[in-house]
């Protein structure tokens, strides 16, 4: 008994010494996540569509796009909360805006990309391009220099975990020729995409987008490099570079009706009431002209209070902000319901942005033989931004104006007959004024077109902290600061002291 | 139960009286051997297996009448050594007792379980009876500690019923690691997780530890260095807390024990609020909607008309018009809004236990019931425990013995944290002081259905919140261990065992449709699953060569086996208000879940040797094999090294002044592996777009993960000295310690336009450098009077050495503009945050009298420089009482209560300059770009108001020092009578965290946490400690 006991005891252990402790044969197994795929395994459709929607998340985000680019070109103000309306913008945010750009969309794009290159598929490798065209210089509109040619490139091979920042000039000149190489994959490629949840997999549409995108860059460096050249071969041969042709070439993504596929703004104002339409946009729409801007019926509410449209004034302290007219909170303009809907679109570039491009370019002399006049494309670009929110007008506007018989071209005519009629003796500041107009809702957008134009004048916040000037530019992340900090200082360097008021390489003129 | 206890008492009965037909009267006198002493009153004189005994009287002798087949006498007495004694026949025992030298040859649980001498340990460890942390119980036993282990940092993060605590040992040593100690129950490891999130919107559901019963422990060990815990491998280089559960002891009758401990919980300290002026901006008030509709009615701060003039203002309170427009009522102040606000809180535990045993076996079974009433109204905590206990050896040599517990632990609701309408706290800071929360009580809803309540803008009833807003808690564990041990020969013995903690916790969040931040209402479940799996044996070789060596030597093995799941499920929105169920979303649910498997192959062999009974050596070395580690580095072997001599037996040193001396040196390895998956890049799923045709989304997650990671690595050295003077009236422990932690496996932040915000690498070291003092002293002993001393103190060292290469800062996590960092240099927990603008002297610089937003820099350090504490105890014949003190000198902390509090107009100090304004103390520009003394009045509120915000974090940094009175414990245990059934009947007064001392922190416990993580030295608004006041009542039948 004892004996046998002794034995089967010392087996066990036995047993165990022998193939317990040492074997680690299964490990690799038991190491293996069975949550999530392998990078081998994910499929570029599924990347794209999260990288699509993270990116117009992004850039209508409320703190970035409806803040530091709505509030900051004074087509929004804040009533409560106005930090960022005082020129004062949150480090975690200027850090979040560096962090969703590059390493959470931006890297799903470029994994798109080298997916794409591995399985062959061209169509990936241009959808890729063009996006990272576009996350790319809403990066460096906003900061200036930043890491381009050595960024993305943690899991290589050799594998860069500091990049070092490019100037925005050889940027900008990468960009358009990755846009250009996008446009020329699409057209001579064969490969489809799926998962685009920006144009449902209809590869011209994305060609149309790389095009006017290509535009919309050499546009905004036109005050560094002269664009005849390029937007004159754009131009000139549509089949070759097609670009927008009506809004139902928008790049928007369509929202969807609940979250988390809605519209930031409208998760936003399901917690939150911080925000009115600013003065400044209400007065030229409204207050100061008796001939109206219809599209007010879609970018303002009145106010609760009641009455007609009054604007916030921009960047005044709270307490002033809460007892502005009275009431800040009831007696000013809320944004139309129009862009606080679930499914408002995220709007990344429209037709009439295109137009207005292309309406400063035949005015600055950029097109050589243009068959259209600058007016053409100016009455086209108004024409396009009524358009973009047709219905809306009608609706809104039903009852109030003109009659039930009104159509959208009713309300165009008349836009133009009393107010908005081109005059070319001052051409640029109608036709930039018109695209502030238009570019509603595209905070950042807008306010890159006003730091190069700085049209319309705009008066800086009343209670500002930033020595009296609209900001121009963002802060480097802290982040970097912590992160890469030789590259950065290296930036700052070059460019200029890391504060809201150094103009980036293509902005020429101060504000002020 | 009743029915149960009266049976139980009427077995004793029975059994007892029948047994002892025949007796024998046994007499005798009892002494002390200690000189000068003579004769001891008092003594407890029992007979072995039985309830007949006796005490000496006045003379120091004693009577009593055992049974004729009685073979043991046992004599008992406080401060003498508890002996047995043969009757063999006699009739008359006299007997001399000897005193019973503190801890000379106390044996203390050592690392895998095993018992030694404590001078024969070459290390620092430290241990606490059961019996004294039952009687004053902390729900969770974690703060029981408090006070009582010297290097032992203890953080309750607060007065929330189930709330975590976090007890550091000797520092911080893992950058993002798990710094607290193992636990192992029985011998086998269970997770101290945090159950709960306290981001800002979270609930502190409790940690792991939380789940062993006081009841149930015998005793609990602290090893404290990577010396005394390098056998339990990588989990214990932060400590090792080693509990031993209660058992049955061979032989001893059927023994029942009941105990109950009874308290009553009151907040420890609430804010000071004004009560000069109500809610409001500039002066001005005045209630329509309650969201801004009226004057400032929308404003959730109190910077509005002075309450109690005589103002008549329309208030949420006040009666309505026809057209339901409120009606000016008198504007009046209510100093006890929010005290009222808080209950009583009752905290009741009972326990009844049933040991017993034979010659061959013994049990043990223990039920405990605890139920938890909370402080905040509507929060409750409950706990039930089943243990048991048994040991067999069927045959001779072979011992068979199982322990199991079965938790099963819940809440119906845990209240709500941070900057959310969940949390009442932040209401009470962000207030209308004049607000009668009563109001709030007795009415939720109005007639038409919409809410009641003073703020429509910011806030929820506080009382719907704690009413509707639920924080579920429902978590069942199991936790057990089986063991089959042979004993060979005299020197070898073996043993198998396996054991696991197994748990499966439930939590729910739900949000009434209309709550202000969820206006759509929420609900969200999670489940966890925990199994971890641990078998090991140990052969054992323990022998003497001659009469001056000892020589053992161990050899181990372990399998860990671990398996944990997460599955979660969220309905954002509600379909149907008031039914919180994932099925009932108004949008896509969301899901998610994880399965998560690791193991770790051990082998290991250790041993002493030991000459003369003086002199040890001591050592060991472990090999582990881990699951998470990239083939080639996964196999990792750490040695450890101790050597210790008892002074006073080596050198024959008798002296009455120095009693025993005994020094130690150690050195000690241990070897770390990582999380699974750690290794392999791989893409994660997101939300997905929900579009008529789902589209599923991937992304690359921002950590980029790494496959050549290779095992960290702690090193400790470890001197120590262990002294008795004057009969060891004195005793002196003292220990110094030197510890660093090298190639940690940490997620380094990396610029992410590399595409990766971290990366996983072996980076770090950090430097733990301290002594420990523990110092015990007996100034008193007389006959039946003694006071004994209990001094501790730790100071550590932390520093903070390196980063990886080119990280100058390592975020720990960060609440509003406030982080918590790690930086070369310096002590861990940095508290980083934006200071006023200051001139170059370091004035705040005014600007029309306000100060405004400076640079971002070290506002203070989390980690404190010494921690100490000092016990009372004191016994005189039945009664013994104690108190505890203890403190926590240096260390910062920033208030939040603070910034909000002042921001929003709500505590004491908001009241200067409300009439006159405030000219801040500092300068301002002299328009030449110089500084002259600022003399420009600003306002109160625009001064609070720029001084107290998330752009100025330094206003509300404070040093978080503390002298806390800990605990008062007074109580009488009344003599066994040999006629009355009833034994050790004790009943006690009991009170916990009674009073801080001395505190530079304003309106909150310094105490205070945010969370038990790493993330240290953030008050977020929590809610109050708890001072608990009560009795507690024990005995056995």
């Amino acid at each position: 008994m004892k004996r046998k006991i002794i034995n089967y005891f010392a087996a066990t252990l036995l047993v165990l010494l022998l193939f317990s402790p040492g074997c680690t044969k299964d490990f690799q197994e038991i190491n293996k996540n069975p949550n999530s795929p392998t990078v081998a395994q994910a499929a570029p459709s599924m990347l794209l569509t999260n990288a699509i929607e993270s990116m117009t998340d992004r850039v209508h985000e409320i703190f970035l796009g409806h803040e530091m680019g709505s509030c900051w070109v004074q087509h929004m103000a804040k009533v409560q909360y106005p930090d960022e309306d005082r020129y004062v913008p949150r480090m975690s945010v200027i850090n979040n805006t560096w962090t969703s750009f590059y390493a959470a969309n931006g890297f799903d794009v470029q994994t798109i990309y080298n997916l794409g290159k591995t399985s062959n598929n061209t169509a990936y490798q241009a959808v890729a391009l063009i996006l990272k065209s576009y996350i790319t210089s809403v990066l460096t509109d906003e900061f200036g220099d930043v890491p381009y040619t050595q960024a993305w490139l943690g899991s290589d091979a050799t594998p860069i975990l500091s990049p070092v920042y490019d100037t925005q000039e050889s940027i900008y000149a990468t960009l358009l020729t990755n846009l250009d190489e996008a446009n020329t994959l699409l057209t001579t490629g064969t490969s489809e995409i799926s998962g685009d949840i920006l144009f449902d997999n209809d590869l011209m549409k994305w060609r149309k987008f790389a095009n006017s995108l290509r535009l919309r860059l050499l546009m905004r460096r036109s005050d560094r490099v002269n664009p005849t050249t390029d937007i004159t071969a754009i131009v000139n041969d549509p089949d070759k570079y097609p670009i927008f042709e009506s809004n139902a070439d928008n790049a928007a993504l369509a929202y969807l009706g609940s979250a988390p596929n809605n519209n930031p703004i409208n998760e936003n104002r399901k917690t939150r009431d911080d925000h009115r339409v600013s003065k400044t946009i209400i007065d030229i729409m409204w207050t100061n002209n008796p001939n109206m801007d219809y599209r007010i019926i879609v970018y303002a509410l009145p106010p609760s209070g009641g009455g007609n449209w009054v604007g916030l004034p921009n960047g005044m302290t709270s307490t002033d902000a809460a007892n502005y007219l009275g009431n800040g909170l009831t007696k000013t303009s809320k944004i139309g319901s129009y862009f606080s809907d679930a499914t408002a679109p995220g709007m990344l570039m429209s037709y009439a942005e295109v137009q207005f491009i292309l309406a400063e370019a035949v005015q600055r002399g950029f097109i050589t033989g243009s068959a259209k006049t600058a007016e053409d494309y100016y009455n086209e670009g108004v024409t396009g931004s009524y358009k973009q929110y047709g219905d809306a007008i009608v609706a809104g506007g039903n009852g109030k104006w003109g009659g039930a018989t009104w159509k959208i071209d009713n309300y165009i005519a008349d836009y133009f007959a009393n107010y908005a009629a081109f005059d070319p003796a001052k051409a640029l500041e109608q036709i930039y004024t018109e695209k502030w107009l238009a570019m509603f809702d595209q905070g950042l957008q807008a306010k890159f077109e006003w730091n190069r134009t700085n049209t319309p004048i705009l008066v800086p916040a009343i209670a500002g902290q930033n020595g009296d000037k609209i900001p121009v530019r963002a802060y480097y992340p802290s982040d970097e600061s912590g992160r890469n900090p030789t590259n950065l200082a290296a930036a700052v360097a070059r460019q200029g002291a890391d504060d809201l008021n150094t103009r980036v390489w293509w902005d020429t003129k101060d504000n002020f | 139960m009743k029915k149960l206890f009266l049976l139980i008492v009427l077995l004793v009965f029975v059994s007892g009286y029948t047994l002892f037909a025949q007796t024998v009267v046994i007499t005798g006198k009892v002494a002390s051997s200690v000189e000068g002493e003579g004769i001891i009153p008092g003594v407890t004189v029992v007979v072995k297996g039985t309830t007949i005994g006796a005490i000496t009287d006045a003379s120091g002798k004693y009577s009593l009448t055992a049974p004729v087949n009685a073979t043991t006498l046992i004599f008992s007495y406080i401060g003498m050594k508890t002996q047995e004694v043969e009757i063999a026949g006699r009739k008359v025992i006299d007997y001399v007792m000897q005193p019973d030298l503190v801890g000379l040859n106390e044996v203390v649980v050592t690392a895998l379980g095993i018992a030694k001498e404590k001078k024969a340990l070459g290390y620092s460890v430290q241990d606490v009876k059961g019996d004294e942390i039952t009687k004053a119980k902390e729900t969770n036993v974690i703060n029981s500690l408090q006070g009582r282990i010297s290097g032992a940092q203890i953080t309750a993060s607060s007065g929330a019923v189930g709330a975590s605590s976090r007890i550091v040992i000797r520092g911080v040593s893992s950058l993002s690691g798990n710094n607290q100690p193992l636990f192992v129950v029985d011998g086998i490891p269970i997770d101290n997780a945090n159950f709960g999130s306290t981001t800002t919107d979270g609930t502190n559901r409790g940690n792991g530890a939380a789940d062993i019963n006081p009841d149930d422990i015998e005793t609990l060990t602290v090893l404290k260095g990577a010396n005394a815990s390098a056998l339990y491998g990588s989990r214990a280089s932060a400590g090792v807390i080693v509990v031993t559960t209660k058992k049955g002891k061979k032989g001893e009758k059927l023994t029942i024990s009941l105990s109950n401990t009874t308290t009553f919980e009151t907040p420890l300290k609430l804010p000071d609020y004004q009560n000069g002026y109500g809610q409001g901006n500039g002066g001005a008030f005045k209630y329509v909607n309650g969201a801004g509709g009226g004057i400032n009615d929308g404003v959730d701060e109190s910077w509005g008309p002075k309450l109690d003039v005589g103002l008549m203002i329309p208030q949420f309170s006040s009666p309505v018009d026809a057209n339901g427009v409120p009606q000016p009522s008198p504007w009046i102040s209510h100093p006890n809004n929010v005290k009222d606000f808080f209950e009583v809180g009752t905290t009741v535990s009972t326990n009844v236990s049933l040991t017993g045993g034979n010659e061959k076996s013994n049990f043990r079974l223990s039920y405990t019931d605890l139920t938890q009433n909370g402080m905040v109204p509507n929060t409750d905590f409950k706990k039930k425990t089943l243990a048991f206990s048994a040991t067999s050896n069927p045959i001779e040599k072979l011992t068979f013995s199982a322990s199991g517990n079965y938790v099963n632990a819940g809440s119906d609701n845990q209240p709500g944290y941070g900057y959310a309408a969940a949390n009442v706290m932040q209401q009470f800071s962000w207030t209308g002081r004049q607000v009668d929360y009563k109001l709030l009580k007795a009415k939720q809803l109005n007639e038409d259905g919409s809410i009641y309540n003073w703020n429509h803008n910011y806030h929820n009833n506080p009382y719907m919140t704690l009413t509707e807003d639920l924080n579920k808690l429902r978590r069942d564990r199991f936790i057990g261990n089986a063991m089959v041990k042979y004993q060979f020969t005299d020197n070898l013995s073996a043993y198998i065992r396996t054991g696991g903690d197994i748990y499966s916790n439930f939590i729910s969040t739900q949000k009434f449709v209309g709550d202000m931040d969820y206006p759509t209402g929420y609900y969200g479940e999670t489940v966890n699953l925990y199994r971890e799996i641990n078998s090991d044996f140990l052969v054992t070789y323990d022998k003497n060569f001659g009469t001056d060596f000892n020589f053992s030597f161990n050899l181990g093995g372990n399998r860990m086996d671990r398996l944990t799941q997460e599955n979660r499920g969220t309905a954002p929105e509600l379909a149907v208000p008031g039914v919180y169920n994932v099925a009932n979303s108004a949008v896509t649910p969301t899901v998610f879940n994880e399965y998560k498997s690791k193991r770790i192959n051990s082998l290991y062999g250790f041993g002493q040797l030991g000459y003369k009974n003086e002199l040890f050596l001591e050592y060991s070395v472990r090999n582990d094999w881990s699951s998470t580690l990239p083939k080639g580095h996964n196999s990792y072997l750490y040695p450890a090294i101790s050597l210790s001599g008892v002074i006073t037996d080596m050198f024959n040193i008798q002296s009455p002044i120095l009693s025993f001396a005994k020094v130690r040196a150690s050195w000690a390895q241990v070897g770390g592996d990582t999380d699974p998956y750690s290794l392999e890049p791989t893409v994660s799923f997101g939300g997905g777009w929900n579009a008529s045709t789902k589209l599923l989304n991937l992304y690359v997650p921002d950590l980029l993960p790494n496959a050549e990671l290779k095992p960290q690595t702690n090193t400790s050295i470890e001197f120590g000295a262990d002294m008795r003077f004057f009969l060891d009236r004195v005793r002196l422990d003292v220990t110094y310690y030197n510890q660093k932690s090298i190639d940690q496996i940490v997620n380094i932040p990396i610029s992410a336009s590399s595409g990766y915000t971290a990366k996983t690498v072996n980076a770090g070291e950090i430097d733990n450098k301290g002594v420990e003092l523990l110092l015990a002293i007996t100034p008193v002993k007389l006959s039946d009077f003694r006071w004994d001393v209990t001094f501790n103190f730790a100071k550590n060292q932390n520093k903070v050495v390196a980063l990886a290469e080119g990280v100058e800062q390592f975020l720990l996590g960060s609440y509003w503009s406030l982080q918590v960092l790690a930086m070369p240099g310096g002590a861990y927990g940095v508290l980083w945050g934006y200071d006023y603008d200051r001139d170059p002297q370091g004035n705040i610089i005014y600007t029309d009298g306000l100060p405004s937003q400076g640079p971002l820099k070290a506002l203070g350090n989390a980690t404190p420089d010494w921690l100490g504490g000092m016990l009372n105890e004191f016994t005189y014949k039945g009664f013994n009482a104690s108190f505890l003190i203890d403190t926590k000198q240096g260390g910062d902390m920033y208030s939040m209560t603070t910034t909000w509090g002042r921001y929003a107009g709500a505590l004491k100090e908001t009241l200067i300059g409300r009439e006159g304004g405030i000219v801040g103390v500092g300068v301002m520009s002299d328009g030449n770009g110089g500084y002259v003394p600022n003399t420009v009045v600003a306002t109160a509120e625009a001064f609070n108001k720029a001084s107290y915000t998330s752009d100025i974090a330094s206003s509300s940094i404070f040093d978080a020092s503390y002298v806390k009175l800990r605990e008062i414990k007074f109580g009488y245990t009344f003599r066994n009578s040999p006629k009355f059934p009833v034994k050790d009947l004790n009943v006690s007064f009991v009170g916990r965290n009674l009073a801080i001392l001395s505190t530079k922190v304003p309106h909150i416990d310094p105490e205070s946490a945010f969370t038990s993580g790493n993330v240290q030295g953030l008050e977020f608004g929590q809610l109050p400690s708890a001072r608990s006041l009560g009795f507690s009542i024990g005995c056995k039948f």
